[in-house]
């Protein structure tokens, strides 16, 4: 019985967020406008960084042990992962140590809902979208066959979880430095700047920060070998990170939460 | 002579009102530019493997510390340039350039004077946060006193075609509102055809061939290029091509500013 109310509970919170999600799409679509600017904008954005690696690997055949089609399944990842993670939960990250700051969840905290899940789903980045759509497209250039498709669907979903909690985590600092948004921005930005290159590049003790402060390598070189290696110890690694990075995120949101103080400014929230 | 001073005063104390506005705010300027430091780590990393991977010194005859310093002055320009373009695009939506169009001054001169008040302490903040980690990981700068003035030009006239650029992306908002798509395809040209992912030596023959005539490159890898490996063949061709382009933005903008003034609409009080 106590199970079932577990489950009854889940299914209501996913029902929940499913809404959420509809409800932020009609509200982008009424702009079509500015929805097809912003989703054309950021497959544009990263055509031009394709092109980079497409005229770097005809300079150099091979960097750091990475051919021309290891970096493209490794961008293909990052960009679809990221994509995911923020076109649903694009309230993270600055945008949370904005709300944090200023005082603005309270809108939030007198509903009777899972805090962080509405929070993060109450806001789409539309050009998120782009960056799924470049990300899938360019993985089936590389692509092999089906296993590898669905392994790579696979990884995909749980670096977007990981991307989520590291973003999560970025704007939690606002809870304990206040004005945190210029950080948590650039935090965000040293994370993507790091996920897309070669990780053979780096030395030992950064390599041990990509695996720590700044965790990028959980969202680009992890995922990447899972899919090039078929390595399934490693993708439960993977799964095992992400799980220990969102016990950890929630567990620094509650405990910044207690820190929290209410904004005495009226906010509606459309 | 009396008013040609009084009016450099007047522009030079827009200048100086902003400079004074980047000190009074300087940990947040710092904070802002700590993104380069992170840009630049991952450039020396990702250089030293390719430099140690090919097994050669050189490479399209640039040394691992020219590319290092090439890539210091390439990221400082991009990342430092003046964002005006944005100031204007929102001053023309919002309806709030009539106020500024009947001040006593030209409007593109007080954009001018006022940006630069915030360019230049954000250009020497971020070459002074990014010297140490180049000077670690490349050494001195493999430069001359004659390529350093040479660069110290060109720098200058590569600031002043951002600006004219910039300045036509940001009117361009009289005719399509959100410019916010032709500011970022000018950012992604001068990214691959500008030098900033990749210096323009190490690019295919015809590609390079095309993008050295082109004004992309003119505000990063020519300035940057003069820097590490300078010629007086390079400079003569650069300080051409600046002259070159700076006279077709210049009328364009003289032109698009004429036109777009005729099209100001004001409504309300």
């Amino acid at each position: 019985m106590k199970n079932l109310s577990w489950l009854t509970k889940v299914c209501n919170e996913l029902s929940f967020l499913k809404t959420l999600a509809g409800v932020n799409l009609a509200a982008a679509l009424a702009y079509r406008t500015s929805f097809i600017v912003q989703v054309v904008g950021m497959l544009l954005n990263n055509i031009v960084y394709l092109c980079f690696w497409i005229l770097f690997f005809d300079r150099f055949d091979t960097v750091a042990g990475y051919e021309a089609n290891d970096m493209f399944l490794l961008f293909s990842i990052v960009a679809a992962s990221y994509g995911l993670s923020t076109v649903f939960a694009g309230n993270t990250s600055g945008k949370l140590a904005y709300l944090v700051a200023q005082g603005r969840l309270d809108y939030y905290l007198v509903l009777p809902r899972t805090l962080i899940s509405h929070i993060i789903f109450s806001r789409m980045q539309l050009n998120g979208l782009g960056d799924l759509l470049f990300g899938a497209a360019l993985y089936l250039t590389v692509a092999s066959n089906m296993a590898e498709l669905a392994t790579f669907i696979l990884v995909v979903m749980l670096s977007a979880l990981f991307w989520s909690a590291a973003m999560v985590m970025l704007g939690c600092l606002a809870f304990f430095f206040g004005n945190a948004q210029q950080v948590a921005t650039q935090g965000e930005g040293s994370m993507i700047i790091s996920a897309t290159y070669p990780i053979g590049i780096f030395s030992g003790t950064t390599k041990v920060l990509l695996f720590t402060v700044i965790p990028a390598a959980f969202v680009g070189f992890v995922p990447t070998q899972v899919v090039a290696d078929s390595d399934w110890l490693l993708l439960l690694g993977l799964a095992a990170a992400v799980a220990f990075a969102w016990l950890f995120t929630v567990a620094t949101f509650s405990l910044g939460l207690r820190r929290y103080e209410s904004g005495s400014a009226i906010n509606t929230n459309m | 002579m009396t008013g040609m001073y009084a009016s450099v005063r007047k522009y030079w104390s827009l200048t100086s009102v902003n400079f004074s506005n980047q000190l009074a705010y300087a940990a947040e300027t710092v904070s802002r530019g700590f993104f380069i430091l992170v840009i630049l780590f991952i450039f020396v990393q990702l250089w030293s493997a390719v430099f140690t991977s090919q097994g050669s010194t050189e490479i399209a005859g640039l040394t691992l510390s020219e590319t290092l310093w090439y890539f210091l002055l390439v990221e400082v320009l991009e990342i430092g340039r003046s964002k005006h373009d944005m100031t204007i695009a929102e001053e023309v939506k919002s309806g709030t350039i009539a106020y500024a169009l009947v001040r006593p001054y030209n409007y593109l001169g007080y954009h001018f004077a006022y940006s630069a008040g915030e360019t230049i302490p954000k250009l020497l903040l971020l070459a002074g946060m990014g010297l140490p980690l180049i000077l670690f990981y490349a050494g001195l700068p493999p430069t001359t006193i004659i390529s350093a003035v040479a660069a110290l030009i060109a720098v200058s006239l590569a600031l002043l075609l951002n600006f004219l650029i910039y300045s036509i992306i940001g009117l361009a908002a009289f005719v399509v509102e959100e410019v916010g798509p032709l500011r970022m395809i000018y950012q992604k040209l001068v990214f691959v055809l500008g030098g900033l992912l990749l210096p323009l030596d190490f690019l295919p023959s015809w590609l390079y061939n095309i993008a050295i005539l082109l004004p992309f490159q003119l505000t990063t890898y020519a300035p940057a290029k003069l820097l590490v490996d300078f010629s007086w063949n390079h400079f003569g061709l650069t300080l051409t091509l600046q002259a070159l382009w700076l006279t077709i933005f210049a009328v364009l903008l003289r032109l698009q500013y004429g036109s777009a003034v005729k099209r100001l609409e004001v409504n309300g009080g």
